[in-house]
């Protein structure tokens, strides 16, 4: 049944073509904006700084899996897909866990291929005492966290799919979650203003926090991973209770 | 074999679905007739889980249907032509329905055949006029080979040769001992198509009967002889309801056509012609349906 149900999402996602346009943008985004920054810089100290500014593509490219994470939903309610899938499926939570599932398998594979070219770009430009080795611990850790943060802001976005079920809302929403909103209380500064930052979704990949404020990886991928699963909780119990 | 017990749908102010029991029995075709906005979509949505009862139960197969494991391989059905994706193919919209129940993919190549879709198969649906969205809808339907059909306006634009190409569908798999449900607005159509009735009229049960016995329930004897007003009399004498029509004969209704016969016969009246009536199914429906129309077209200026 499991397997059924993820080929069936597989055929749903790769059938459209938003999902293609979204994975081109995905990559021109993240890997042009990475080599850019990698050749703009010509030496580092540490070896997972040089990374993490290869990785600053990043910063802008998940907006883009806001986009298909949502899409991955929302696409299917919008024109009433969603009737005849939930016909074939009517375990809905399964339903939407094998969609969420493809999605974001997908969004781990290219975020890891493109986060590796993105560090072979900081081996190639910036001059490092000692290089950029990619199996150097911190440089590993830093490639993992973007990965994880790839999955769960596309998580977040399937989540909010399913509550809202409309495209423009879910984007909307999630866009101003993961990208508004963080440099927005970071601005307004203050304890609050930080500690709102520090609360929001935003992309951590490491202590230093894409347009937000700076939080310890460990605190920002837990809160990462709290908004994706109350999101994604909710969605699903909605998508439950709701009628199509 | 579909058992509602009384359903009922409230969207909020409205009652869409008011205290429904109906069972539909498997062997036969069974129409599902009603009005504009009388609550058909509305419960064959709570038949496929899609829709909540607000109270009352709807089953398939003796289970709510979204118990059902692998559904489409016991229940097809056709609620909404716009339900699917305008941006993906015939072949994977049907493609990803068949995979999500473990159906192997060449049977999408078998439906999209049975439809007559072969050469669209691989064009996006968006460009698909009425009549291919719906045999799409029919392909989708089908492709579990399921013992329960639901079809909601399934001949709405379909072409001629199409229209019969569903009707004889509909009629060999009910003759296999499936259940068919099938809600249409065609009646000559649905005369042909159906053996039973189910008939509803703002959300509530109006007929739950055999076909032949709702258009008996209206058949009339017509009778013409030279002496009209003379039998007339004898009619009456023997309990029928005579009217006279506007060409001299008269229409009787009570007695059997043998009967008016009997009654010429012993009254010394001849009779020039002697028809049994049956009104259509349309006369029939309108009559049973008259005051539950909610949405009633003005007549031209
Ligand atoms: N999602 C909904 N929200 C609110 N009201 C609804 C909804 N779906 C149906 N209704 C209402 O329920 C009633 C029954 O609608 P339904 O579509 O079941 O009628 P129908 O018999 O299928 O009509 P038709 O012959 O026109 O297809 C209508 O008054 C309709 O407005
Ligand atoms: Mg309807």
């Amino acid at each position: 049944m499991t397997a059924d149900l993820l080929r069936s999402a597989w055929t749903r996602l790769g059938s459209v073509r938003s999902t293609w346009w979204c994975t081109a943008v995905y990559v021109v985004v993240a890997a042009g904006a990475g080599w850019l920054a990698a050749a703009g810089t010509t030496s580092s100290t540490r070896a997972d700084v040089a990374v993490a500014v290869a990785l600053t593509g990043f910063g802008f490219g998940q907006l883009v899996l806001v986009v298909l994470g949502v899409l991955a939903v929302s696409a299917e309610f919008g024109t009433g897909s969603a009737v005849a899938a939930l016909v074939a499926v009517p375990r809905r939570t399964a339903w939407l866990a094998a969609t969420t599932a493809v999605v974001a398998a997908w969004a781990a594979l290219l975020t890891a291929v493109l986060a590796v070219a993105c560090a072979v770009a900081a081996r190639v430009l910036v001059a490092v005492p000692g290089g950029v080795s990619l199996t150097d611990p911190a440089v590993l850790r830093t490639l993992g966290l973007q990965v994880a943060g790839a999955v769960l802001v596309t998580v977040l976005a399937v989540g909010l799919g399913a509550l809202l079920r409309s495209t423009a809302g879910g984007v909307g929403l999630g866009m101003a979650l993961v990208f508004v909103l963080p440099p927005v209380c970071a601005l307004a500064g203050g304890r609050w203003g930080t500690a709102a930052s520090q609360a929001l979704p935003a992309l951590r990949a490491g202590e230093d926090a894409f347009l937000a404020a700076a939080t310890p990886w460990p605190v920002g991928l837990a809160v990462m991973a709290a908004w994706a699963l109350t999101a994604w909780g909710l969605g699903a119990l909605l998508l439950e209770r709701r009628d199509v | 074999m579909i058992e509602l017990d009384g359903l009922t749908k409230v969207f909020r102010d409205r009652v869409a679905v008011d205290d429904l029991t109906v069972r539909v029995e498997p062997g036969r075709v069974t129409g599902f007739l009603g009005p504009n906005g009388s609550g058909k979509t509305t419960t064959m949505r709570c038949v496929l889980g899609l829709a909540r009862p607000t109270a009352g139960t709807a089953t398939v197969l003796g289970v709510p249907y979204r118990r059902l494991d692998r559904p489409l391989l016991r229940v097809g059905a056709l609620v909404d032509p716009r339900a699917r994706h305008p941006g993906r193919t015939a072949h994977a919209h049907l493609l990803a329905l068949a995979r999500s129940n473990g159906l192997p993919g060449r049977r999408v190549a078998e439906v999209v055949d049975l439809v007559g879709l072969e050469a669209v198969a691989y064009d996006r649906v968006g460009g698909f006029s009425l009549g291919m969205g719906q045999r799409l809808g029919i392909a989708a339907a089908l492709l579990g080979d399921p013992e329960v059909l639901l079809l909601d306006e399934p001949v709405n634009g379909l072409d001629p040769e199409g229209i019969r190409w569903v009707r004889e569908l509909l009629r060999g798999l009910a003759a296999e001992g499936r259940t068919v449900l099938v809600s249409s607005h065609l009646m000559s159509e649905m005369e042909d198509t159906a053996d039973h009735l189910v008939v509803l009229g703002r959300g509530r049960l109006l007929a739950d009967v055999p076909m032949a016995e709702l258009l008996g329930a209206s058949a009339a004897v017509r009778v013409r002889s030279p002496r009209a007003p003379l039998l007339a009399t004898a009619l009456r004498t023997a309990g029928a309801r005579v009217q006279p029509e506007p060409d001299g004969a008269l229409r009787v209704e009570g007695l059997d056509p043998r009967a008016v016969g009997d009654v010429a016969f012993a009254a010394g009246v001849p009779v020039h012609e002697l028809t049994r009536v049956v009104p259509s199914l349309e006369a029939a429906y309108l009559a049973l349906t008259g005051g539950e129309v909610e949405f009633r077209a003005g007549s031209p200026r």
